[in-house]
């Protein structure tokens, strides 16, 4: 069951300078595929990190299923990031594990049994197609690779909300189509999505809704578009 | 669910600072050795001044100027007290001759010393259902006319209670340095960890890992680097304690101590390092959810 997202006057400045957020509201309902895209800097990353709780919004709230995660206790905003599954620019994978821990990370920590945590890693590394190289470090794979370990460590738990920053940012076109394909095969599966980019050609290519960050505010745009995927 | 996670990444965060972590050890057992060769110290002297209490004899010295008849009548009234198991008579020159076979190989120091001035005592033991009221009977013997002094284990302890009191009070200042420098060492082990590991940590929060499975990894290679610290310390006590008891054969009272020496027993070995575990785990659990706090929105 997907989750509708709502963001209402939020609002978010970092060390009392100019607010990189101002009074931002948006709504996506269950199900949507969103592109989030703006100029370098313009806030896309800190609208995800305020969505993950990992930012506090100076004012405004942050509605999931209805519900204002804004207020949660520590131990229920991990519970609240259980829900989401993210993939971001940089990967954020420890690099010294094998691809299947880190695949297997959220799964322990959401505390599943070692025989559900084995099924669960070869149906994700069999999705992603590196199934066969479950025992590699991560430290020695490409970006692409990196980021095909990403989204399976994100996809682990069935995901009811899926962000992506710059998914894309760092790959050939090869990958990123690869990368794209498999967004999208989760989306059709009834996942609320948002992926932030600043390559236009990528929303082009796969075509979608998309919210435009510009002077601090969050404005709908439509984009031409090339082919839909969505 | 949580040491699934927890004790593989504990073991490859110790490999991967190892050099910081065998140091934050080697210091820890040199502060734990030092505590533990101060609590070994405490415990021998407390072995020793329990037998010494547990002692049943009283010396009883006499007057130098007493005549043989009067000696001998003396003697007859102690030796039949009901609370006096036996009694023997110890003449000057005996008592000068047991002394050189106490001091063995030291005796020389008593060639040339004549018996001249030494008294002849009268060495008491009592029954051993009676030693609580040992301090009443030496009393009653040291009204006895002819009995000049008496000396009796009980009451050397009295004069020396207060060093015990002195000893005791030192004995717990270093115990509770100790475990506050071992919070502190422990507590920066694990800080120095989080540091070169707050990537991990981020990413663990962001796959909705709660506050203490974050910690969990942390909490072993605390309890790791303390159970290392405290064995390799235990190690070292029990080397210094074998090196100083090998000194102790000079004569036959440095061996009557060699004797009665003692070294931690096992019980109380197990104990120290559970609670070296328990502290280990309660600082870097200290440090790991101060961190956590600072790094919340």
């Amino acid at each position: 069951m997907a989750i509708n997202i709502a963001l209402q006057g939020l609002t978010k400045s970092y060390l009392g300078m100019l607010p990189v957020l101002d009074d931002v509201s948006f709504n996506i309902d269950e199900g949507e595929f969103y592109y989030l895209t703006g100029v370098s800097g313009a806030g896309k990353t800190t609208v995800f990190r305020l969505l993950m709780l990992m930012e506090r919004p100076d004012r405004g709230t942050i509605l999931f299923g209805g519900e204002d995660v804004t207020r949660l206790s520590p131990a229920d905003q991990a519970l609240h990031r259980r829900r989401i599954g993210m993939v971001f620019q940089d990967y954020r994978l420890l690099a010294d594990e094998s691809i299947e821990e880190n695949v297997a990370l959220p799964l322990r920590v959401a505390g599943y049994r070692a025989g559900k945590l084995r099924g669960k890693i070869e149906e994700r590394l069999e999705q992603v197609g590196l199934a066969d190289r479950r025992k590699d470090r991560v430290m020695g794979l490409s970006g692409g690779e990196k980021q095909l370990v990403s989204i399976a460590r994100a996809l682990a738990f069935d995901p009811k909300v899926f962000f992506a920053d710059e998914p894309t940012g760092n790959l050939d076109q090869s990958m990123a189509i690869r990368v794209m394909e498999l967004i999208l095969a989760l989306h059709r599966g009834g996942c609320t999505v948002i992926v932030a980019t600043h390559d236009l050609n990528l929303i082009r290519a796969f075509w979608a809704r998309t919210l435009l960050i510009k002077d601090r505010r969050v404005h709908e745009v439509r984009l031409t578009e090339h082919r839909s995927s969505a | 669910m949580y040491l699934r996670y927890g004790i593989p990444r504990a073991i490859r965060g110790l490999r991967t600072n190892w050099r910081a972590n065998i140091n934050n050890v080697l210091i820890l057992a040199a502060s734990l050795g030092v505590l533990g060769m101060i609590v070994l110290l405490y415990l021998n002297i407390v072995h020793f001044s329990e037998a010494w209490l547990s002692d049943t004899t009283i010396s009883l010295f006499l007057e130098p100027d007493l005549d043989p008849a009067a000696r001998r009548a003396l003697f007859g009234q102690v030796q039949h007290h009901p609370l006096v198991k036996a009694a023997v008579m110890v003449t000057p020159q005996d008592g000068l001759r047991e002394l050189a076979e106490k001091l063995g190989a030291d005796h020389a120091m008593l060639l040339g010393a004549g018996t001249e001035g030494l008294p002849y005592t009268i060495d008491v033991t009592v029954f051993l259902n009676y030693r609580d009221r040992i301090d009443l009977l030496a009393n009653r013997f040291e009204a006895l006319t002819g009995v000049a002094d008496v000396i009796y284990t009980q009451r050397l302890l009295e004069e020396v209670k207060l060093f015990f009191v002195l000893l005791k009070g030192i004995g717990w200042f270093f115990i509770t340095l100790m475990v506050l420098s071992f919070f502190l060492i422990v507590s920066h082990a694990t800080k120095l960890s989080l540091y070169a590991r707050r990537d991990e940590i981020g990413i663990l929060s962001l796959v909705g890992a709660t506050r203490n499975f974050i910690c969990s990894s942390f909490v072993v290679e605390g309890i790791l680097i303390a159970l290392a610290g405290c064995l390799l310390a235990a190690g070292i006590v029990w080397m210094c304690y074998q090196l100083l008891i090998s000194g102790f054969s000079w004569n036959e009272i440095t061996q009557a101590i060699k004797a009665q020496t003692v070294f931690f027993p096992l019980p109380a070995l197990g104990a120290a390092l559970g609670a070296a575990a328990l502290l280990g785990a309660m600082s870097s659990h200290f440090a790991v959810t101060r961190l956590l706090k600072e790094l919340e929105p």
